[in-house]
């Protein structure tokens, strides 16, 4: 027991030694902040509570929006990077309800790859306090994905269909690259919705569901209806060929940084993409990692890499213990520049961080 | 005189009147002492039942808790009420009543939706398109959470719907629902449709033993005599009595067709016990083996010393 006290004391240390600030958000949160992000399987984990004004609130479940609401409460504007230690609380199955975390939030740095190296840094010198001196680092990244498929000219519904399943696990990786099942060929109503301003489109669904005497009800206009119908006639036949044999050769990229940071380069100057200088950045980041004191054998890449929550915007990342891979990861972090806009800022500010679950480092869940 | 068994039973509607009738059918009837207004009864036929009138969702949890040894309700209450419900109840018998599917439902304007897999793509694009969820209205929260989840379905949000599930999307509470449905009318007079793989359950009432209850001896001898009842009664609504002379009975496969002989072969004529459905293509067979007469008769029960109602549910109980 003194022994975690102990390390959680050069933990903090460690964070104030790195220039960060140390912050201690509120245990209790306004629900809101976490209900508009999460679907119903996230909701669910939640404890939460009325108060006495009516409002929903809830015990944090983590504390990357907690900080991000002190930071545009306090900083908004400035550089800054905020540390801190305490509980979290999630209804789970697998594992106590509460448990600590610590992290940092790095805000407002525009280098983006000098505040990913930093982060990354970071957290493999923390679990070097845990005694885990040769973590296994999982690396992936989003916006490498959005530029092959923006390259490709990838329909924007199976772009999305493609992005959606990263982080889902393999299999529903390669089931976005198959063919969906061919719609029943309303071919007719296809081709006469296909070129049309949206106003007509618009009129001649309405006309036809008046016609079938369908009621229009429901959260979605006319129009939205009649363009995925569409879309989804001129997806049926799926990706074209050249962007399937792209997507599966970069999706098949997956090794140690260097090895993968050549095969991305390989695959790119095979097919002649602009990848819109990702791998320059994605080598940018190597460097400055290297340079940090990482071992970069020690990280590994895949391109079907992804975490699962949504507001992560480019790379991610995960810290394993080599012995002990079934624990799940110690560290998990990314890069999340659409959350402080969708938190209620009023410019894009660039977040990157990483949290640490202390118990499982402790030996614990 | 405490009761050897307690069977909870729906106190209202289409389901208690088909409760009785089946209990009927099998020889037993329900016996409600103070009139309508009396919450207790008993099954005349059997020593020792107390029936209890409760309502059929409550009788998911009474029977998940061990609160009565057997009940009738419908399967989807009970899977509503317990994900784990194969460990904490045995469903004897589907008993041919009730029947209605769990379902999702969109509106039949949202012609470009067929699938689960096309409601997916929607609702991962509706806060971007529109700001908020789709919220899906149901009752059924604990099988919609678990069927959404098992097609990776996760960006929607319960609403909880008190009054009727299936006018929420028309009045904009709610953009989906979850709802129970029978022929599919009441979902077409609000605008809505089911897809090809959105049914999630396809539920009818069944007769239920809970696995936590107290099954003392007396407890299983008086529901020996119950399931004796019901199995034949069962048994005969599916089976005919057919009566053939002018073949020998060991020329034909009778068990190919799930057919058998009760009572041996003797003399000119033998008896068959056959599956309804099965009877035509018996008598073809028969006919084309020879036979000179068949007739077929309705079968009031069907009693047989090995009982697969009781067997299964005493595997069960231990």
């Amino acid at each position: 027991m003194s022994k975690s006290i102990e390390t959680q004391s050069a933990l903090k240390s460690l964070m104030a030694s790195r220039g960060y600030e140390k912050v201690s958000p509120p245990i209790l949160q306004k629900a809101r902040h976490f209900l508009d992000f999460s679907g119903e399987d996230i909701r669910r984990r939640l404890y939460l509570t009325t108060g006495a004004d009516g409002a929903e609130y809830c015990l944090r479940p983590d504390f990357t929006i907690p900080v991000s609401l002190i930071y545009l409460a306090e900083k908004a504007g400035t550089p800054a990077a905020l540390s801190y230690l305490g509980p979290v609380f999630r209804q789970r199955a697998d594992g106590p309800a509460e448990f600590s975390q610590a992290g940092v939030e790095m805000f407002a740095h525009e280098e983006a790859e000098a505040s990913e190296a930093e982060i990354l840094g970071f957290a493999s010198e923390a679990v070097a306090l845990y005694g885990l001196k040769k973590p296994e680092i999982r690396l992936g990244d989003s916006a490498v994905l959005s530029s092959v498929l923006s390259a490709l000219d990838v329909a924007e519904g199976v772009a999305r269909r493609i992005r959606r399943a990263m982080g889902r696990g393999e299999k529903a990786l390669l089931e976005a690259l198959e063919p969906r099942d061919p719609s029943q060929g309303y071919d007719g109503l296809v081709s006469a919705l296909g070129n049309k301003k949206p106003e007509e489109a618009r009129a001649l669904v309405r006309d036809i569901l008046q016609l079938a005497g369908i009621a229009e009800i429901g959260g979605r206009p006319v129009e939205h209806i009649g363009e995925r119908f569409v879309e989804k006639a001129a997806l049926s036949g799926g990706l074209e060929p050249r962007a399937r044999e792209v997507l599966e050769a970069y999706f098949a990229i997956s090794g140690r940084l260097p090895e993968a940071i050549s095969a991305l380069e390989a695959l790119s100057a095979r097919y002649g993409l602009d990848l819109n200088g990702r791998i320059e950045s994605f080598k940018r980041r190597a460097e400055l990692l290297e340079k940090g004191g990482l071992d970069l054998s020690s990280i590994a890449f895949s391109a079907r890499f992804g975490r699962r929550m949504d507001y992560y915007t480019g790379v991610v990342f995960e810290l394993y213990d080599p012995k002990n891979l079934d624990k799940g990861h110690v560290v998990g972090g990314g890069r999340y520049d659409g959350l402080l806009k969708a938190l209620g800022a009023k410019t894009r500010v660039p977040a990157v961080g990483c949290s640490i679950w202390l118990e499982r480092l402790e030996g614990g869940k | 005189m405490a009761a050897n068994l307690i069977l909870a039973i729906p106190s209202k509607g289409r389901l208690q009147e088909n409760t009785y009738a089946f209990f009927e059918r099998a020889g037993l009837t329900v016996l409600r002492e103070g009139g309508e207004r009396d919450y207790r009864g008993q099954l005349k036929g059997v020593e020792g039942v107390e029936v209890r009138f409760v309502s059929a969702s409550e009788i998911a949890k009474l029977l998940a808790t061990g609160q009565v040894h057997i009940g009738i309700t419908g399967e989807d209450l009970i899977r509503e009420a317990m994900p784990d419900a194969d460990d904490l109840v045995h469903f004897i018998t589907p008993l041919g009543f009730g029947h209605a599917d769990v379902v999702v439902a969109v509106p039949q304007a949202w012609i470009d939706v067929d699938t689960m897999a096309d409601l997916d793509d929607v609702a991962s694009d509706y806060r971007a398109r529109y700001g908020r969820w789709l919220r899906v209205a149901t009752k059924y929260v604990n099988l919609t959470r678990g069927f959404f989840a098992r097609h990776k379905l996760g960006d929607y949000r319960l609403v909880e719907s008190s009054g009727a599930t299936e006018a929420a999307p028309a009045s904009g509470a709610a953009d989906v629902i979850v709802d129970i449905t029978s022929s599919g009318a009441t979902l077409r007079a609000n605008g809505l449709k089911v897809l090809s793989d959105s049914t999630i359950l396809k539920s009818e009432a069944n007769l239920i033993a809970s696995l936590n209850a107290d099954w003392t001896p007396e407890a299983r001898g008086a529901m020996t005599t119950i399931l004796r009842r019901v199995d034949g009664e069962l048994r005969a609504r599916h089976t005919v009595l057919l009566k053939v002379t002018g073949v020998e009975a060991d020329r034909i496969d009778f068990a190919s067709l799930g057919a058998y002989l009760p009572f041996g072969e003797a003399g000119e004529m033998f008896h068959v016990l056959c599956p309804r459905k099965r009877a035509y293509e018996l008598v073809d067979l028969l006919m084309e083996y020879g036979a000179s007469t068949v007739t077929i008769e309705k079968v009031e029960d069907v009693f047989t010393a090995d009982n697969p109602l009781l067997s299964a549910l005493m595997a069960r109980i231990g």
